[in-house]
């Protein structure tokens, strides 16, 4: 009696039998769920299955476990495994993304397995947003497709028509522990304030130089990627703003290694021209609600009126801006490169040349150079100033691409400045301040691309573009909120006679401006 | 170690090689590494946009850019930043754009009706700091990563360990994108397995005739799909593999053409900078070694010569014993150590149940016979060499 007593409570505490090679003893069905419900005298029946000598079923319970970004089976005797599983011999058990979480308790739920969840460490979360949002028809549309869909798949919207506002509305229906991944640590800054602005918990940031986990969290692909391994046990929703990031190869693993049954993705730009936004069905589900931006024209976005102001270089900006324009124009020339990153001649052969060849490296350079000169223009300078006489009483955005200028300007105007390298807390300050109207003006670089949500500014100062259409795009989208009667305005400060006015002309092309 | 982008090799066939730097061009590249490492000691006490500006002029006359790069990185990492000012900088700067917006608009044209300038301000609030204006626009931005102060490095590096150490993390660097590692190694398990751990890489050994183990490296993942996740852990663990005489390495790497064969071994001239620990745990194995050596038997004694597969982890027995009629054995010394030491090392060897492997235990440990599956041996200080040569001759595994 004494083993066999032993073996059972071994089984209750889910260790291994000792001895238990010995395979006859390990097939016996007791039910412990039964068996404490019958309140039955474990020794009494353990004596009474082991004195017989027969063989006696016991169906131990299957057991599912996270183990970095995978699931492990134990306790599976059928040789063949639940679908998507693979044997891994290394470690020799049963192996599956953690992906396959819901999926896999279903199939056994099913065959009436008993299955212990030790995979499980995410929650149910009581969330409240602090106000409530009111929702607009085709936010509240996109909301029910999702929720229709199970809770997964994504959300096609225009850039500017409060995406944001239905993920806040989702990870509230969801309920549970959330990781919100954004493309970049600007962006995810974005989203700490938005989450802890709208609901009553204190939001965990990893990526950034933090490594906060909450229940609510904040990250970025990047960081997503290396950490996923981790903690993809610990949330219930995965949240993918501008999620055609998300079918890279590296970021892909972010999806398949954690077990959140419930996915949201969130992009205006849902094709990508590799065409890997096919994988995207599998990873987190379909499309589940799609609008373009010509179905919101006039209607959500406030009308919107472009200023360009060209102004030409001064004399020894000039002479400069050639000196260095020449080198790189007759190089390219010479080898057949277009002018400011076309993709006519491959660009990145020029830029891997200019690992190796002396020339093209100095012409690389001087291109460089070039840019620069143009960029910072004095008379962008001048413009600039007599635009703050202007509008200073405004709410005013001051965009350029290049990070010294912005803090040029914001150490010469005295105006807020918010880069990539701008602290968390010293950014949501700076956002809220803007917001409230302590601060009318801010300056920053392209961190406020993709998404970023600043509704009271009505002003737009463009000091520098660069040539992709899709950023401008949606840099246009953010001033373009609908302001009660108000017309937004957009100025772009472009240098004259340089090849930056090429780039603008082609940025016009974009379908923003049909 | 590097970033992708400062990365050289090139692709031959189904190989990808790092372009190491080799003994030929040493004395060129040498000198480049004293005049880096000299860049960056002239800049202590220096901005590090006056540091990065440097090292940019100096490498804007070369095409060998990612070299000199490369080692600028490798020094970068070793180095210490600060900033200037021990303030609150975010907080002065609230102050004075706050009171900059009080006095709306700044113009860099004063006229008729605006003639605030930022001068105007900065002193008004340099006064309640205690600042000059010009001071105060110098401070404001001093926390800019670009505009902290070099104080000085971790360590010193001489231009031939920066070298040494370029070339290693070139190979590292290769490994960034690998999906899977092979190695082979004759000796010195000990180090390369505690590094594999460290790295956390999951192992799958095979022994190999002619001795020694071959290993083959990836992680949990890896079985599910092909995976460059674990490459970084691959690079980390790469310097304790060179901690081993005599190894090999073969990784599969995912490059812009294709899956490559990155294959390097002992004779590459890579050199370590991970240290290895003395090679005897305590001095008790120590003066058992050297007398087993002196006693007469026929019983030949090898430290840490064999490594027992346990799936996550592995044993590394501290003593194998092999004998000229083919039997070999295992001991495992377990000494004076804590508690929670005692108790892994308990379940490893329970884990490992083999019957070839004796355990000579400290009498004064705690713990029963019952507790291990193979022959025990207890003893009080001093193990002898001959009651372990009467136990090996006693065993039926033997």
């Amino acid at each position: 009696m004494d083993q066999g007593y032993k073996s059972l409570v071994h089984l209750t505490t889910g260790k291994h039998i000792p001895g238990d090679r010995n395979r006859a003893l390990c097939f016996f069905v007791v039910r412990l769920k039964i068996l404490q419900y019958f309140r039955c005298d474990l020794s009494a029946i353990a004596d009474d299955y082991l004195s017989r000598d027969q063989k006696v079923e016991i169906q131990m319970e299957v057991r599912l476990k996270f183990e970095a970004g995978t699931l492990v089976l134990e306790n599976w005797e059928d040789p063949k495994p639940p679908p998507s599983f693979t044997w891994d011999r290394r470690l020799e058990r049963w192996r599956a993304f953690a992906m396959a979480y819901s999926q896999i308790l279903q199939w056994l739920d099913e065959r009436n397995y008993d299955v212990k969840d030790d995979a499980c460490h995410f929650h149910s979360l009581d969330l409240h947003a602090k106000s409530d949002f009111d929702l607009r028809p085709y936010q509240k549309e996109s909301l029910l497709a999702w929720e229709q869909s199970g809770r997964r798949g994504s959300v096609v919207l225009p850039t500017g028509t409060g995406k944001s506002i239905v993920a806040l509305k989702a990870i509230e229906s969801a309920g549970l522990s959330t990781l919100v991944v954004a493309p970049t640590i600007d962006l995810m800054n974005q989203w700490y304030d938005l989450l802890s602005g709208t609901f009553d918990v204190e939001v965990g940031i990893v990526g950034g130089g933090y490594h906060e986990l909450r229940d609510i969290t904040v990250t970025t692909y990047d960081s997503a990627y290396i950490y996923i391994d981790q903690y993809g046990d610990r949330f219930g929703l995965l949240v993918f703003d501008e999620v055609h990031h998300l079918p890279a190869p590296k970021n892909s693993h972010i999806p398949q290694m954690s077990i959140a049954p419930n996915h949201l993705g969130l992009t205006a730009t849902y094709r990508r021209l590799d065409g890997l936004h096919l994988k995207l069905r599998s990873l987190i589900g379909p499309v589940v609600y799609q609008r373009s931006i010509k179905d919101f024209k006039g209607e959500h976005l406030s009308d919107y009126e472009i200023v360009r102001i060209s102004v030409p270089l001064e004399p020894e900006e000039k002479t400069r801006y050639d000196e260095h324009h020449d080198v790189y124009a007759s190089y390219a020339r010479e080898h057949g490169v277009a002018y400011f990153g076309s993709k006519s001649r491959p660009w990145e052969e020029f830029i891997r040349e200019s690992s190796y060849d002396q020339k093209a490296r100095r012409a690389l350079l001087a291109r460089r150079e070039a840019l620069k000169i143009t960029l910072g223009a004095r008379r962008k300078m001048e413009v600039l100033d007599s635009l703050i006489k202007q509008y200073h009483s405004q709410r005013v955005i001051i965009f350029t691409e290049n990070n010294d200028l912005v803090y040029h300007i914001s150490k010469n105007f005295l105006i807020p400045a918010i880069t990539h390298q701008t602290k968390i807390i010293e950014r949501k300050e700076i956002l809220d301040r803007f917001r409230s109207g302590i601060y009318h003006l801010i300056v920053t670089s392209k961190v406020l691309n993709e998404g970023v949500d600043i509704p009271e500014a009505n002003v737009a100062v463009i000091l520098s573009g660069s040539a992709s259409p899709r950023e401008h795009l949606q840099r246009l989208g953010r001033i373009l909120r609908k302001r009660s009667g108000k017309k937004a305005l957009l100025y772009e400060v472009i240098t004259k006679g340089t090849k930056e006015t090429g780039v603008s002309y082609r940025r016009r092309a974009s379908d923003a401006y049909q | 170690m590097l970033t992708s982008d400062l990365v050289r090799y090139y692709i031959d066939g189904d190989h990808i090689i790092p372009l190491f730097i080799s003994r030929r061009e040493s004395s060129r590249y040498l000198r480049i590494c004293r005049e880096v490492i000299h860049i960056f000691a002239d800049h202590e006490g220096k901005r590090r946009k006056e540091l990065s500006d440097a090292l940019e002029q100096y490498e804007s006359t070369s095409t060998d850019f990612k070299i000199y790069r490369g080692l600028a990185k490798l020094l970068l990492d070793n180095c210490n930043f600060a900033p200037i000012w021990e303030g609150d900088y975010s907080q002065l700067r609230q102050k004075v754009f706050e009171k900059a917006q009080t006095a709306y608009p700044i113009v860099l044209q004063p006229d008729l009706l605006h003639q605030t300038t930022k001068h105007l301000v900065l002193k008004e609030i340099g006064e309640e700091f205690g600042e000059t204006s010009e001071r105060l626009d110098g401070l404001l931005y001093g926390d800019l990563s670009e505009n902290l102060i070099l104080t000085g490095t971790e360590r010193e590096m001489s231009p031939r360990e920066l070298l040494r150490r370029y070339n290693l993390a070139l190979a590292q660097g290769i490994l960034y994108r690998a999906v899977r590692m092979r190695i082979w190694i004759q000796q010195d398990f000990k180090p390369v397995f505690k590094y594999i751990k460290l790295a956390q890489l999951i192992h799958e050994i095979r022994p190999v005739a002619s001795g020694g183990y071959e290993i083959l490296l990836d992680g949990p993942a890896s079985v599910l799909r092909r995976t460059q996740k674990y490459g970084i852990h691959m690079a980390r663990f790469l310097p304790g593999l060179l901690l081993a005489k005599g190894w090999r390495m073969s990784a599969l790497v995912e490059t812009e053409q294709g899956l490559k064969t990155f294959a390097l071994d002992a004779a590459c001239g890579l050199h370590t900078f991970y240290r290895k620990e003395h090679p005897f745990d305590s001095s008790l194995e120590e003066k058992f070694f050297t007398a087993f050596q002196a006693a007469k038997t026929d019983w030949h004694i090898h430290r840490e010569a064999d490594v027992i597969d346990l799936k996550e982890t592995v044993l590394i027995p501290d003593f194998t014993f092999t004998h000229p009629d083919g039997r070999r054995l295992h001991m495992e010394i377990v000494g004076f150590w804590t508690p929670e030491y005692l108790e892994k090392k308990l379940a490893k060897l329970k884990r490992a149940s083999r019957p070839d492997m004796i355990i000579a235990v400290n009498e004064t440990l705690n713990c029963s016979k019952e507790e291990f599956d193979g022959e025990v041996i207890f003893f009080k200080t001093g193990l002898r060499p001959q009651r372990v040569i009467d136990v090996l001759e006693t065993n039926p595994e033997g």
